[in-house]
């Protein structure tokens, strides 16, 4: 049995993390099963872990953080 | 004010596509000492760089089937076991470029000095060494402005020349001296402080600053507080950023002081990494450790812009034991060692160079034409001078012919003393040398010579402007010019009323 982790924020409805776990199973394979972890800093989407080690991170809290350091080391500034 | 912030973040938002972000992801399963070993991370690689929780950055070190070990680059107490740990699929670079130059930097291209450091581009720290083809053979001299050293073991642009000694011997003075020397060269020079001391490495900074070197000099510093790792990263940190430099036609001129505290980290990391322990404990590479570091000067051919990188590292030894582990290792390394003895020193031959166990291998061929004149002789007279010394301690009184060739010889170790922070130009090297050859300074008692040797340099100047001129810029001298600089020295001599 794998176990993928979803890690979502609190706002995102049951319909949404239900069709969420479907198409992971199409992309990953029909014999996973889901831990849910639910954390506000995820903001809006989901970050997606499989028990291979591999992360998919389609979270706005990290696009957002991703941004801010753009932002910040826009000329390459160290 | 507003209005431009509004508007650059507007930009920035119009600009920005949303990409996922997909990384692999391991757990740290043991944390000791800035090392860690991290578990069931995917697609390992070796000197990956890996993210920790709260920023912390480290490199992949050892590969195991079901774990990797590795080494954090900042203190170690903010990782813990059960931590999440990301592979970047990168491995380590450091920024390099002249905007390094005058700036004091860490292992990892970190400011140190409180400002911050734009960098034109990044090298990766562990790069290989120029092919033997991108290589010519060394072919300039560099001077130090040593008088002991640029005539008797005179280093060339592309050299290794190792500086070996006891602590406390004038090791890094040497270094310093040779540092400050380049200035109006174009050479362009990194110190690279390897497990020091933060007092020591501050004093560093300010003598280069006070003697104006800082300008075209980089210091890389891995302090005696700093992680293995970064004390281990620090001197090829430092090889990227002259490489740099080196790429671009330019000398440079890399201090590693010293490559004996860059073992210990080495070793203390390897301990810790659970690599096995060979001789004194040490891993089984450490002599590739020191040899693709180091092979990394080089002098490159015309075709690759005739760069070359002078190495000059540092080894500690313990009671004047050049045959130990380390010091034998890089002896074998590099192309030349001046050894300093600690007897030397505290009698007050400063600098302390042992001229018998001192070599250069390859400068001699790069030496200029004008000393090259003066200083053939001087490592015979030297080693007579010894020998002779020798036998009078038995208390016989010397005949004539040996109480000379003492007096000489004395006088001799007089004339090669040498301030530190006070180098010579070639021109007043040869001043020296010429009021050796002609017994300026034989009936003169040791603490006389540094003050009318002064007084001598500036006559020589005053009166031989245009040969100093001629000199300091070709390098060479002819016979005219000889018999008038001799005849100047005469000239002292008589109407110094010695
Ligand atoms: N030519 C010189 N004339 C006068 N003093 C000197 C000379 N060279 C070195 N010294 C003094 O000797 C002391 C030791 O020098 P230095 O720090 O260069 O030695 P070191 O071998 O690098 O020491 P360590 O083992 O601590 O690194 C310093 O106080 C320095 O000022
Ligand atoms: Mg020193």
């Amino acid at each position: 049995m794998r176990v993928c982790r979803i890690t979502v924020p609190p706002v995102m409805t049951e319909d949404t993390y239900r069709m969420l776990c479907e198409k992971a199973r199409k992309k990953f394979g029909a014999d996973l099963t889901f831990e849910r972890v639910v954390d506000d800093r995820v903001i809006a989407g989901f970050i997606l872990e499989t028990d291979d080690g591999m992360v998919y991170d389609l979270s706005v809290g990290t696009q957002l953080e991703l941004l801010k350091k753009k932002m910040v080391y826009e000329e390459d500034a160290i | 004010m507003n209005e431009s912030i509004s508007a650059f973040l507007k930009k920035q938002l119009q600009e920005y596509s949303f990409a996922p972000v997909t990384y692999r992801k391991g757990t740290v399963s043991r944390s000791a000492d800035g090392v860690v070993t991290v578990a069931n991370l995917p697609g390992r690689r070796y000197g990956e760089l890996l993210e920790f929780e709260g920023g912390v950055f480290g490199m992949a070190m050892d590969l195991y089937e079901d774990n990797v070990g590795a080494v954090l680059f900042d203190t170690a107490e903010s990782v813990r076991a059960g931590d999440s740990v990301k592979g970047t699929d990168q491995v380590l670079e450091v920024p390099v470029g002249e905007n390094l130059l005058g700036r004091v930097v860490d292992a990892i291209g970190r400011p140190l000095d409180g400002k911050p450091l734009i960098a034109q581009e990044y090298y990766p720290v562990e790069r290989p060494a120029p092919a033997i083809i991108d290589r010519r053979p060394v072919d300039t001299p560099l001077q130090t402005g040593i008088l002991a050293i640029d005539s008797m073991i005179p280093i060339g642009r592309g050299q290794r020349e190792l500086i070996i000694g006891d602590r406390q011997t004038g090791k890094t003075t040497i270094a310093l001296d040779s540092i400050i020397n380049q200035k109006e060269t174009g050479v362009l020079c990194i110190y690279c402080a390897i497990g020091q001391k933060a007092s020591t490495v501050a004093g560093v900074i300010e003598t280069l600053a006070a003697a104006g070197a800082m300008e075209y000099t980089v210091v890389v510093n891995a302090g005696a507080s700093d992680s293995p790792a970064m004390q281990y990263l620090a001197p090829y940190a430092a090889a990227s950023v002259a490489e740099y430099f080196e790429e671009r036609g330019k000398d440079v001129l890399v201090v590693y002081d010293d490559l004996s505290k860059h073992a210990v980290a080495y070793r203390m990391m390897s301990l810790l990494l659970l690599r096995p322990p060979g001789r004194e404990a040490y891993p089984g590479d450490i002599f590739y450790l020191h040899s693709r570091l180091l092979e990394r000067s080089a002098c490159l051919s015309k075709a690759k812009g005739g760069g070359s990188i002078t190495a000059m590292p540092i080894v500690e030894t313990m009671a004047g034991n050049i045959s130990a582990y380390i010091p034998t290792n890089v002896i074998s390394i590099t192309d030349g060692q001046i050894f300093l003895e600690s007897g030397l020193f505290l009698s007050g031959v400063r600098p302390a160079v042992n001229t018998g166990l001192s070599v250069s291998r390859v400068g001699r061929a790069a030496q200029y034409p004008a000393m090259k004149a003066y200083s053939g002789t001087l490592r015979i007279e030297l080693s007579q001078y010894r020998e002779a010394e020798i036998f009078t301690r038995f208390g016989s009184d010397p005949d004539p012919v040996t109480a000379k060739l003492l007096k000489r010889g004395d006088t001799l170790i007089n004339l090669l003393k040498q301030d530190k922070s006070s180098p010579y130009s070639l021109f007043n090297e040869i001043c020296v040398l010429i009021a050796h050859q002609e017994g300026v300074f034989m009936d003169l008692s040791a603490g006389d010579v540094k003050t009318h040797l002064k007084a001598f340099l500036a006559h020589m100047n005053r009166a031989c402007t245009d040969i100093a001129n001629a000199v300091n810029q070709t390098g060479k001298i002819t016979d005219e010019q000889k018999n008038d600089l001799a005849s100047a020295a005469d000239a002292f001599e008589s109407g110094a009323a010695l």
